[in-house]
């Protein structure tokens, strides 16, 4: 039976985190798994432990307390979760924790949104990523600044657009699995709803998750890449991570079995591609 | 005429003597005689100098790190050497009975030739000899540096280039160095052109290098008017000295057309030892000067732009119109930028991507 372990942080500079262990650790890289914005990490931890066991693979939960990192999902906002979590890979490295191998990351809700800028920001830091139900994302295009996109607006955002450009091709190829529960489509108080927003991604998260896909689609394909994003719409779910797992199956997804799946065939793409357009 | 008793014993004197910092690697006990022959100086000689009057230099950078105040009377050893440095003196490596120049803080002695319109006259020095081991040859402290190496690199390199002396390049430099290490990454910091200076590995090792080298770790107290082989050589030394760490930062002094720098930069086998460069510029126009120099005389494209000119929002607006990025200090020093550069130094081809 998997263990759980809690390792300690320190107030703004290191998260605090969840180690889950499998009892047969098999040869694959860790999961690093992030909280939305309910931080609500012991229930993750106790849905998740099981599936430690099953693939044999370590689960990290990092813990991004409200005080220090109370913008977390913005990953290089003021509060830089980014470095927070940089400091922590390198922490749980030294005491053995985890191994040297590229973890995977997966993130619901605002854990969605800090994982998939987190992994274009530090593309070479991770592995595949599952995004599931994120608020809203940050577009490959350039119809705003960051966080909203990877376009330019004053001097000072130009820096975060250069990166996010240079890092765009390494981002994208990847196997990345976006996943929103079929009911999300409340716009509840942690949807952002600012009019920009609104118009830029849409007005609930299954529109929103199904326009960044498709966005990131025709980027990979510009890029010359053959793309290895899936959509899954989970049936009878809504916007609870218990009610994802216990209705649409999300941990398969969440933590998947260590080793790379086969590339998908560029025609599915297509037809992917359709489907969330 | 030769003066057979030229040389006495060294020891009374340069006990209590202040050694500066050009003189870090010098094995002490090696010193025995005093050479009063100051006509044969050459680059690298190791000198006994007693302070005449406080001019500019009113501190001396110690072998240790520290400063030291000067007084009158005070003995010093220092390096005869070179110097450039646009905003201070020339001087040569020329020592004179009547008296010479202290010509850097980081312990140069020799002969100004000129200065700039605001700095004072150097501190000057009565040269009390030559200091020379138990054969009575003189000491250089190019005895003292590591033996030339042609070995295996870090897996990276990138140069800091800059329009002049003041431009930025060693914040620059330093920026990077930070990014990179909180990054992850084993970074060694090389300055190899210049005059002797703790100032430069000094700012390296507080932003966190694994290892700090500059070109008095290769034997040499100034790089100016020093032969380019020697300087291509010195820089392969201080890189493969660096061979343990995962990428090198490397900081040129003044500017792109120093003549050392210039003709350094418009060798093809230099300009190889590096993945890329960045470059250091005051102002916009600067850096456009600096990018066409760049581009006709040693056809290099820096990835960057950095340097004094990011502290003022404007002129970072107009240098941005150069079709580089622009990155601050405090940016440079963000893992960020460091994972990004990283992906450009090891996937060219997405550099006309971004």
């Amino acid at each position: 039976m998997a263990q759980v372990y809690f390792r300690p942080g320190v107030p703004g500079a290191l998260p605090e985190a969840w180690v889950i262990q499998p009892e047969v650790a098999r040869r694959a890289p860790p999961v690093l798994v992030v909280h939305g914005l309910n931080r609500e990490t012991e229930l993750m931890t106790r849905l998740l432990a099981s599936q430690a066991d099953v693939t044999g693979r370590t689960i990290v939960l990092p813990v991004f307390d409200r005080t220090s990192w109370p913008r977390f999902q913005r990953a290089a906002g003021k509060d830089r979760a980014d470095w927070a979590l940089l400091s922590l890979l390198e922490v749980l490295r030294s005491e053995g924790w985890i191994g040297d191998a590229t973890p995977d990351m997966s993130g619901f809700s605002g854990g969605a949104q800090f994982v998939h800028r987190f992994a274009w920001l530090y593309p070479d830091v991770v592995g595949r990523l599952c995004l599931v139900a994120p608020g809203w994302w940050t577009f490959p295009d350039m119809r705003g600044v960051y966080p909203y996109a990877m376009g330019t607006g004053c001097p000072n955002d130009t820096a975060a657009a250069f990166r996010l450009r240079a890092n765009l091709m390494r981002f994208l190829d990847r196997d990345i699995t976006v996943m929103v529960g079929e009911l999300d489509v409340q716009q509840d108080r942690n949807l952002r709803q600012d009019p920009y927003v609104m118009e830029q991604q849409g007005s609930n998260r299954v529109v929103r998750a199904r326009m960044w896909t498709a966005a990131a689609l025709r980027a990979s394909r510009r890029l010359g890449l053959s793309p290895r994003i899936r959509f899954e719409l989970m049936r009878e779910c809504g916007h609870g991570f218990g009610d994802c797992v216990a209705n649409g199956a999300l941990v398969r997804s969440f933590v998947p079995f260590g080793q790379t799946p086969s590339r998908l065939p560029t025609t599915k793409m297509h037809l992917r591609l359709e489907e969330v357009a | 005429m030769n003066i057979v008793d030229m040389k006495s014993s060294a020891a009374p004197l340069v006990t209590g003597a202040k050694w500066s910092f050009v003189t870090r690697r010098v094995r002490r006990a090696d010193i025995r005689l005093l050479d009063r022959d100051l006509t044969a100086a050459t680059s690298g000689d190791l000198v006994l100098a007693e302070v005449q009057t406080i001019g500019n230099h009113k501190r001396l950078q110690l072998s240790d790190g520290r400063f030291s105040a000067l007084y009158p009377k005070d003995r010093i050893v220092l390096a005869c050497a070179d110097r450039f440095a646009e905003d201070q003196y020339e001087g040569v490596a020329a020592l004179c009975p009547d008296g010479s120049d202290l010509l850097a803080g980081g312990g140069v002695i020799g002969e100004m030739r000129s200065r700039h319109g605001k700095i004072k006259r150097p501190t000057r020095l009565s040269v009390i000899g030559r200091l020379a081991n138990k054969d009575g040859r003189v000491v250089n402290v190019s005895d003292f540096g590591l033996p030339p190496s042609q070995g295996p690199k870090p897996k990276h390199v990138i140069g800091v280039l800059g329009t002049g002396m003041n431009a930025g390049k060693t914040a620059a430099a330093a920026g990077l160095v930070n990014g990179f290490a909180r990054f992850g990454k084993k970074v060694s910091a090389i300055k190899v052109t210049g005059t002797g200076s703790f100032g430069d590995v000094q700012a390296y090792e507080a932003a966190g290098a694994a290892q700090v080298w500059d070109f008095t770790d290769a034997g040499l107290a100034s790089t100016y008017r020093q032969p380019i082989g020697q300087l291509d050589s010195l820089t392969r030394t201080l890189l493969a000295a660096s061979a343990q760490n995962d990428i090198a930062i490397v900081e040129l002094a003044d500017g792109v057309s120093q003549v050392e720098t210039a003709k350094l930069l418009r060798s093809h086998t230099y300009r190889a030892l590096f993945d890329a460069f960045v470059l250091a510029a005051p102002g916009a126009l600067a850096a456009k000067g600096a990018l066409h120099w760049l581009d006709s005389e040693a056809q290099i494209k820096p990835i960057a732009l950095s340097g004094l000119m990011t502290q003022a929002p404007l002129a970072v607006a107009e240098a941005q119109t150069l079709g580089l990025p622009v990155f601050s200090r405090e940016e440079l020093a963000d893992p960020a930028t460091a994972s990004c550069l990283i992906g450009l130094l090891e996937h060219p081809a997405q550099a006309s991507v971004a």
